[in-house]
């Protein structure tokens, strides 16, 4: 499908971004980040690019820069960054 | 007893939630022998694939939307019985003490890596749910992943000191949502059907923006509203996503509740 979806030009990644930002924000706003060693948190966003870069176009969405598709599980990093986005925001 | 102006404000809520409840299930079931036309079976299979994506999500959501929808509710009744069973003890305020010895049987790689795969778990789990229609995915396995995280950081921190510090009332809240988000998707279907078409069929893909009202069209969007997806699956992913928040909540709840349970003396 991920190849058809492609050259069809139908591919709108969006909505995982948004929700798994959304999932992500409601999962980490529970998350009591005091006893974590800072030093981890580099190391979990740089594994989890590493990650969304293995899962590829799961599920089937994809980013199409300059013609070329990137293979990038969006939905996974975006939820990634959602826990740290609210992570942040809980501790203002 | 008296009681106050917020619990007679509750009482009444809920006595019109039961009578408009109770009021469309009769409603339904008197006329359900209408709904049986014979035939009918066979022109549905024929056009089953366009109301969704594909062939999995016409079984889980269209041919067994029922049974999604009972399966919810099933897991909340799993909850309210450990509750009932395991929960009470918490609530009487008798919390099990964590000795020293229960968290630090937990070794030095654990604790280093439990959170880590905590997040990663917890992402992976909304990879799924939000692929649940256009994959053999959903909310129910997404939902299940990632409580597994939340397990995972029980298990190695313990229940005091977990990271993912989850209180009582914010996964019941986020389970009732998640609930919600599919009953009430269902009864926009039942709705529709029934004002338009004079047949109410719950879990109808009425599309999100039946009436075309936020049309926007932006960033090649034909919809605002619209889940950006190729296949246009229309309120699908939405029941996904109240199903996992649902599970999420459920499973996670369920291992809260025994990890407090008070050891039978």
């Amino acid at each position: 499908m991920s190849s058809e979806v492609a050259a069809l030009g139908l591919a709108n990644q969006w909505g995982p971004i948004l929700f798994g930002l959304i999932y992500g924000i409601i999962i980490g706003y529970k998350v009591k980040s005091e006893e974590i060693n800072k030093a981890m948190y580099p190391v979990i966003l740089i594994v989890s690019i590493l990650i969304a870069a293995a899962l590829g176009t799961y599920p089937d969405y994809q980013w199409t820069l300059f013609g070329h598709i990137i293979r990038f599980s969006e939905a996974f990093f975006s939820t990634v960054l959602g826990i740290f986005i609210s992570m942040i925001i809980r501790r203002q | 007893m008296k009681t106050s102006n917020y619990q007679q404000g509750r009482n009444i809520i809920a006595g019109v939630s039961l009578v408009i409840a109770s009021f469309v299930i009769l409603r339904t079931l008197y006329q359900f022998s209408d709904y049986l036309v014979p035939g009918m079976s066979y022109l549905y299979n024929l056009y089953s694939g366009n109301i969704a994506p594909n062939v999995i999500t016409v079984i889980l959501f269209d041919f067994r939307g029922y049974d999604t929808l009972g399966e919810t509710f099933i897991l909340i009744t799993a909850v309210i019985t450990t509750t009932v069973v395991f929960g009470w003890g918490s609530l009487k305020g008798y919390k099990k003490k964590e000795t020293p010895e229960m968290t630090d049987q937990s070794t030095v790689i654990q604790r280093l890596m439990a959170f880590p795969l905590a997040i990663f778990l917890v992402a992976f789990g909304v990879t799924i749910v939000l692929g649940g229609h256009i994959s053999p995915g959903g909310g129910f396995p997404g939902g299940a992943v990632i409580a597994t995280g939340y397990f995972l950081t029980v298990v190695i921190y313990g229940l005091k000191k977990t990271p993912l510090r989850f209180t009582h009332r914010y996964l019941v809240n986020l389970s009732t949502i998640g609930a919600l988000i599919f009953l009430l998707t269902g009864v926009v279907g039942l709705v529709f059907t029934t004002y338009y078409y004079g047949t109410g069929y719950y879990l109808y893909n009425t599309g999100v923006d039946p009436y075309d009202i936020i049309h926007v069209g932006a960033f090649g969007w034909d919809n605002f509203l619209d889940y950006p997806d190729p296949t246009h699956p229309g309120v699908l992913p939405y029941l996904n996503i109240g199903v996992g928040l649902n599970v999420l909540a459920g499973l996670s709840l369920i291992a809260m509740f025994l990890m407090e349970a008070k050891r039978d003396e």
